[in-house]
């Protein structure tokens, strides 16, 4: 895996594209899950709100773990404001952690604004 | 910003003041839209007082928003950078530029979900069916008696909760009473649902607002709030059949094939392709609200549809003599 190394492994990039694509994910299956329940009358047995809190569980698990991962490996902090200036390979990482760390902030808040809809209208 | 340099935002006197007389009558003509029977600012509907709220309560967090951003950035110009200051400025980039945008636009995500919650939520007292044509609508009120049909003017009861089922046939078309509430798309192939309740007696504009062909923009209709004894009345009235007053125009009627495509109930003309023309006089206007309903109109609408509204679909009738036209629209008019 050498060749890939900076793709997958060690200062990899996949964790800044990660968390957006966590929250482009459960937004498409919250629009699916509704149109699907709701022309099969499948809401009385389970209700759509029911599988849209799963759904959004689910995301934010999988964004808080990617969140850990950022912080873990890559050094990053959650402050607005820092500079990262270095260009050596730590610079780097801290920089993807940093970057990482916003954008799973922002990927949950966007989870959570994808689930309000359920919260408000309770039926089809 | 280099530091010392001031950045002046005035504009020359004269320029001001020529923008001042562009704008003041501009403003006014804008306010006078708001008091047309079209304006979604009339009120005339719960739904339209219920959307007529959010959008003043977001003018005024906008324009507030507007002010506080632009008062900022002239200070910001006109004042020294102050390395000391670092700190308070980052505090407010990530209070003003995150948190508080943040807040505000959840908030405004739920108040305006709450607000179609309660646009969807009364029961509807009666149900009205609206079926979109090229380039008219037609309009059914489903009573214990059966299905009373008319077309272009809706006449509903001030205070009671109707419901409104929306189909079309042939393209897409889009139901927009804005005086009494919102707007909602007629699809071929399903019926969409929606309620309104009008509240101020009165007559309402609407017009077709999905692009649907050549006469889309000539795609009216009037809504009349009507006191509810007064509708029950009118209701029992367009439920019974034509009143025919004469004899040689509904001769004339049917043997020119005008009931292949319009009805007219209690003669045998039965069409449903055109406008049920029942009681086709007691409406006030034509061709799908775009007209006065007069004899002169009637008379050219039959000779040539098409030059009073490109697009319409009913054929021309030149050659009708004048001793078949007048007979028919003595019974035309007399359709009361």
């Amino acid at each position: 895996m050498t060749r890939f190394r900076r793709v997958i492994d060690e200062g990899a990039i996949w964790v800044l594209a990660a968390p957006l694509s966590i929250w482009a994910a459960h937004f498409l299956l919250c629009y699916w899950v509704a149109a699907i329940w709701c022309a099969k009358g499948w809401d009385e047995a389970v209700r759509m709100r029911t599988v849209h809190a799963g759904l959004t569980l689910a995301a934010l698990a999988v964004i808080a773990s990617l969140a850990g991962l950022a912080r873990r490996r890559y050094r990053g902090e959650l402050r607005v404001d820092e500079a990262i200036e270095g260009d050596s390979d730590a610079d780097r990482n801290r920089f993807l952690g940093h970057v990482a760390l916003m954008l799973a902030a922002l990927a949950a808040l966007a989870v959570v604004m994808t689930f309000l809809p359920t919260l408000v209208f309770r039926q089809c | 910003m280099i530091a010392g340099r001031r950045v002046h935002f005035g504009f020359p006197a004269a320029a001001r003041r020529r923008c001042a007389r562009i704008a003041a009558p501009l403003t006014l003509l804008a306010l006078a839209a708001c008091d047309t029977p079209t304006s979604m600012l009339a009120g005339a509907g719960r739904d339209a007082v219920l959307v007529e709220r959010l959008f003043w309560i977001m003018l005024s967090a906008a324009a507030l928003i507007w002010v506080l951003v632009n008062g900022i950035a002239f200070y910001a110009a006109r004042t020294e950078a102050n390395p000391e200051r670092e700190r308070v400025a980052r505090l407010f980039v990530v209070w003003c530029g995150m948190i508080v945008p943040t807040v505000v636009l959840v908030a405004l995500l739920v108040g305006g979900m709450l607000l179609l919650r309660d646009m969807r939520g009364p029961r509807p007292d009666f149900q009205v069916t609206i079926d979109g044509e090229q380039y008219w609508w037609r309009v059914g009120y489903d009573t214990p008696a059966g299905r009373v049909v008319t077309a272009n003017e809706i006449r509903l009861p001030a205070g009671r909760t109707v419901g409104l089922a929306l189909a079309s046939t042939g393209v897409i078309h889009s139901f927009w009473a804005p005086a009494l509430g919102g707007k909602m798309d007629l699809i071929p192939g399903r019926t969409n649902r929606m309620t309104l309740t009008p509240l101020e007696p009165g007559r309402w504009g609407g017009n077709c607002a999905e692009f649907c062909g050549t006469a889309h923009a000539q795609m009216r209709f009037e809504v009349e709030v009507m006191p509810a004894p007064d509708f029950d009345r009118w209701l029992a009235a367009e439920a019974a059949s034509a009143r025919v007053a004469s004899d040689a125009g509904l001769a004339v009627f049917t043997s020119a094939g005008c009931g292949a495509c319009h009805a007219v109930r209690g003669t045998g003309n039965a069409g449903t392709t055109g406008p049920d023309l029942t009681h086709l006089a007691s409406r006030r206007t034509m061709a799908a609200g775009i007209l006065p309903l007069d004899r002169d109109t009637l008379a050219a609408w039959i000779r040539d549809p098409a030059a009073l509204k490109p697009g319409a679909l009913m054929p021309a009738f030149p050659d009708l003599k004048d001793d078949a036209m007048q007979p028919l629209l003595d019974f035309l008019t007399g359709l009361k």
